[in-house]
């Protein structure tokens, strides 16, 4: 999978390769994020040429392509898409993709022209050896449209990483860290506003409906006792937040909509989305 | 509100309940001297800080120089305590003390040899035991020095940061608990409550913040690029952590202004430094309550 020599470089030393227990001893303090998106292993690789910047490559075998799509968004990505694996992104010099089962990141160690080429070249190589091209979360395709999401969506496996992206409470009132379930969030923009005014919109997947019920029952009790029946209720920052069971296997949630309706709208999206109707 | 009758939510913060029904907040402490460490001091009405920038410190690859590192140092340390910066290690540090310089060794924006070195030589000009003086980062609560520490010095690059919204003064302790992923909920908001343990409560006499070359945002896996750091060229230095933060902080976020070209929140709020006030209070992070002291070089300098 990777080149041994591109560009007018060639491979510096052994490949290293680290599994989930050892990724710490590489990677400082972010490894418990790749073990939370199902890290296997991660093999790295340093390029060398005779004046040139020294260029490392990553690459991240996770458990599922949901795995390396969360990756890959587990940052805010503001650069430019490169056409390398499902999606990518150049910033600078540095080049990181997913693509199968596989995050990729390249990072040469200084900035130059000529070693984002070679990053370039090295990432096309990588992605070409990869075979499978990988699916998004399926519920990623039950956010309202990419239009109105703004960032990256996030996937969240784990309520560690739910934490991470926007804290909701301390205990797991949604069931994250349970076998089988899974969630996105996003960022939205209201129908009628602006960037500026997006709120959250998390849906979580459970494995029957026995767990959306119990999950759903506890958001409730712990989060919005104030909902009632309706599962929306405005919060102490003006703002509304409303709960949905959506299909027979998920619950959408709006976080800090700007208004009740729009908050009941966005779910009322999720909802036709996963009942097979175009919103 | 609390989830099935235990821990907090969102919402318990959004309401401002968290603070009050939390508890535990210490006593307003001031920075340890010698032989007062364990009295309690009413706060000062402004908490110093010192920003001291020279346009050489970077050679043209980047590297810090020595000597010019040395010079802003004493600057800084002179102009925070208001007198020669010799006289304000003496009154800082004594020949008594034991002296943990805890320092940051990541590898893209560790903190500059030349700077622990130069802090190792004015503890021993100020009296201290070379042997009694130890730098270290990941080793501290293994090491000798540490456990028996007397004193300590707090020296980091500050940075974006994955888990903490910004790698910061405050964050610099997480290595002395036994468990730092522990402290890794809600975006690490509680790091303060770091700073009352018994290895470092009331110890840190000198906090100096390294923005030679800051990083202002992370990606990838090593939450690093280049392309993300510039060079500011400055130190900030006090005695008060979390207003040498909050001041750190404010430049980051200037320069995230500048480069996103609008209001750019981090992707992980660093609400650790404000938590640190407002919950812990372990110092202040209010600008009305700084006194900012600006020194150097002024081009750019955000704050």
């Amino acid at each position: 999978m990777l080149p041994s020599s591109v560009a007018g470089y060639a491979v510096s030393g052994p490949e290293t390769r680290y599994g989930p227990d050892d990724l710490h001893d590489y990677i400082d303090g972010a490894a418990e994020v790749y073990r939370a998106f199902g890290l296997r292993e991660a093999r790295v690789l340093r390029w060398e040429k005779p004046g040139a910047p020294e260029i490392v490559a990553d690459v991240f075998e996770m458990g599922s392509a949901e795995g390396a799509f969360g990756a890959f968004h587990h940052d805010v990505r503001e650069g430019h898409p490169a056409g390398i694996g499902r999606e990518s992104e150049r910033a600078g010099a540095s080049l990181a993709f997913w693509k199968g089962r596989f995050f990729v990141s390249i990072l040469p160690s200084e900035e130059t022209g000529a070693a984002g080429e070679a990053v370039r070249a090295i990432g096309g190589a990588i992605a070409a050896a990869i075979e499978d091209e990988g699916d998004p979360p399926r519920l990623a395709g039950l956010l309202p449209s990419a239009s109105r999401t703004v960032r990256s969506v996030r996937f969240v496996p784990s309520k560690a990483l739910l934490d991470r992206y926007f804290f909701l409470a301390d205990e797991d009132l949604l069931d994250l860290d349970a076998e089988e379930v899974e969630g996105v969030l996003a960022s939205v923009v209201p129908r009628e506003g602006a960037a500026e005014d997006a709120y959250r919109v998390l849906i979580v997947g459970y494995p029957d409906e026995g767990a959306v019920g119990r999950a759903a029952g506890r958001f409730l009790e712990g989060y919005l006792p104030d909902a009632g029946e309706s599962g929306l209720a405005r919060t102490e920052n003006g703002r509304w937040t409303a709960v949905r069971r959506v299909g027979g296997r998920a619950v959408a949630i709006a976080l800090d909509a700007p208004t009740r309706d729009e908050a009941d709208s966005a779910l009322g999206e999720i909802a036709m989305r996963e009942g097979g109707e175009k919103p | 509100m609390s989830g099935n009758g235990s821990g907090l939510t969102r919402r318990d913060f959004l309401r401002g309940a968290a603070v009050a029904a939390i508890g535990g907040a210490a006593a307003p402490r001031v920075l340890a001297e010698p032989g007062n460490e364990a009295k309690p001091q009413a706060p000062p009405s402004k908490s110093r800080v010192v920003l001291v920038r020279d346009a050489d410190v970077l050679d043209g690859e980047g590297n810090a120089r020595g000597p010019v590192l040395e010079r802003m140092l004493d600057l800084g340390v002179a102009a925070l305590a208001g007198k020669p910066a010799a006289d304000a290690w003496k009154a800082w540090f004594s020949a008594s003390d034991t002296v943990g310089i805890k320092t940051n060794v990541w590898r893209f924006l560790p903190t500059p040899p030349d700077l622990e070195r130069a802090i190792r030589d004015r503890l021993v000009v100020a009296g201290v035991k070379a042997e009694r003086i130890a730098v270290d980062d990941r080793g501290v609560r293994q090491n000798p020095v540490f456990r028996e520490a007397t004193a300590l010095v707090n020296v980091r690059p500050m940075r974006t940061h994955h888990w903490s919204g910004v790698g910061s003064l405050l964050k610099n302790y997480i290595m002395f608990v036994e468990d730092p992923s522990a402290w890794h909920g809600d975006s690490c908001a509680d790091l303060a409550g770091i700073w009352k343990l018994p290895a470092v409560a009331g110890k840190t006499r000198l906090n100096v913040l390294v923005l030679l070359t800051p990083l202002f945002h992370s990606v990838g896996p090593h939450d690093y690029s280049a392309k993300y750091t510039w060079p500011y060229r400055g130190l900030l230095v006090g005695r008060d952590p979390v207003a040498v933060d909050a001041t750190g902080l404010r430049i980051l976020e200037a320069k995230r202004r500048l480069h996103f070209g609008a209001d750019e929140p981090f992707p992980v709020p660093p609400k650790h430094i404000r938590a640190a006030e407002t919950k812990h209070a372990l110092g202040v992070a209010d600008p009305a309550k700084i006194e900012l002291i600006k020194l150097g070089w002024e081009e750019g300098v955000m704050v």
